[in-house]
């Protein structure tokens, strides 16, 4: 049954693929404000790169979260999966992972042309993209808390951004720091395992919140 | 949704439900009922829009605890949102969880629905779910019951289905029937009213402002 949904989340990315296109647009976007707003001097830049980068991550992200569970909720799907004994905490991770690969994977592919974009040596970038990915996978599943907590409320959207962002400091900061680190050729590993160390958290956490948030949501219709 | 566990139609299943009542935010929207209930018996819920069948369905389903009276199985306790392999069940309710941009073929697949040739290749489901007709999609709905299970649970379902399709839904109704499955289906309308075994009328809690003193059987 959650390969079949995996199936499903994948028929569905090939054929709107404007979700993808307009979260990666998003991305750019934001983005692209730092450089105008900074100036263009090329040292004033290489000092707040990564942040750009993080920031720009986090920002885009947290919208795309609301879509995470909204639709199966509201077309009755998760009754369904509910009422057949699949197990919802099963199912959020399959959306996860469905969402960090269909969304966060064509994000990842637009960093070689940010990295143009803020003259990034392309040599760094493999790094700078793991580093980036294991923090967008940890983000999503917060993502997952998040959206599935906010479910059926009004404006769910930006009161899920609200929980999301506090607990997502950590991220920020260790990401920002291993990037940094892969920029400035320093010993980025410290910050990683740090980032790796918090995404576990989140790998154990999320699961169950979101399970019972699901659950907790079914209640309500 | 999983059809590896088939059931059983030689296990005895007696399904009784002791003075539940529809409940909503810690109101009694109904009187509390009990009924018990068979392999191959029909019970079939009435009364007026809003009274609460939906939401009675839904704690039989498991979707919402039932918080007043109790379920057993075969004089055991029965949690339905716990106990998922004693008694399969298949919901299906107002919103169907049908997906707009998958093709109705595509649907019946991730919903497990056993689909025949003749099904896969009609040419109404090679098409995607939004360009349906309400009673199209509702017949669609009907083919994602298995007769695999051991309780149907089912929610208006001759809503939008004409004359074709509900004799088409009267004729499932009565093979799971004979099989040996268990019906319970809230309607308006006649449907397979031949087969019925129980109705129940659901009537309005008498007292909405103070429902715990309005039903006895607790828990």
């Amino acid at each position: 049954m959650l390969w079949q949904i995996f199936k499903r989340d994948w028929r569905l990315a090939m054929r709107r693929p404007g979700d993808a296109l307009s979260y990666i647009g998003f991305f750019v976007m934001i983005a692209t404000l730092f450089p105008l707003a900074l100036g263009p001097a090329p040292d004033k830049l290489a000092l707040v790169t990564s942040s750009i980068i993080w920031i720009a991550v986090l920002l885009a992200s947290i919208p795309s979260f609301e879509r995470l569970y909204a639709e199966d909720e509201q077309s009755g799907f998760i009754d369904r999966l509910f009422v057949s004994g699949t197990s919802l905490g099963g199912y959020a991770m399959v959306r996860v992972l469905s969402h960090f690969i269909f969304m966060g994977g064509p994000l990842l592919l637009t960093l070689p042309v940010m990295a143009l974009f803020f003259g990034i040596a392309l040599g760094k970038l493999g790094l700078l993209m793991m580093i980036v990915a294991i923090g967008l996978l940890s983000l999503t599943l917060l993502g997952s808390i998040g959206a599935s907590l906010t479910l059926g409320a009004r404006r769910s959207g930006i009161l899920a951004a609200i929980l999301i962002l506090p607990l997502a400091f950590p991220l920020l900061i260790f990401g920002t720091l291993a990037s940094e680190a892969v920029l400035t050729n320093g010993d980025f590993m410290p910050h990683m395992l740090l980032l790796i160390s918090a995404g576990l958290v989140l790998l154990v956490i999320s699961p169950v919140a979101t399970l019972y948030a699901l659950r907790f949501a079914l209640e309500e219709r | 949704m999983n059809l590896s566990q088939s059931a059983q139609s030689t296990s005895k299943i007696q399904l009784s439900c002791h003075s539940v009542a529809a409940m909503r935010a810690g109101m009694a929207l109904t009187k509390a009922v009990s009924f018990t209930i068979e392999r191959g018996q029909y019970l079939q819920l009435r009364g007026m829009n809003g009274i609460g069948k939906s939401t009675f369905l839904r704690q039989l389903a498991g979707l919402i605890p039932c918080d007043n009276g109790h379920l057993t199985l075969n004089d055991a306790p029965y949690d339905p949102a716990t106990d998922r392999l004693s008694l399969k069940t298949h919901y299906l309710g107002h919103r169907d969880g049908l997906h707009n941009d998958l093709t109705g073929f595509e649907n019946l697949q991730l919903l497990g629905a056993r689909i025949d040739e003749q099904t896969q290749s009609h040419p109404l489901y090679q098409r995607q779910l939004n360009s349906y007709s309400a009673g199209q999609r509702q017949r669609l709905n009907l083919l994602t019951l298995s007769d695999e299970a051991d309780l149907w649970l089912l929610d208006e379902p001759s809503s939008n289905l004409d004359g074709d399709n509900l004799q088409f839904l009267e004729e499932m109704i009565k093979a799971f029937l004979k099989k040996g499955g268990i019906v319970i289906a809230a309607t308006h309308g006649d449907v397979a009213q031949s087969s019925v075994t129980q109705q129940i009328q659901l009537a309005p809690s008498s007292s909405k402002q103070a429902p715990s003193q309005s039903h006895a059987g607790g828990r």
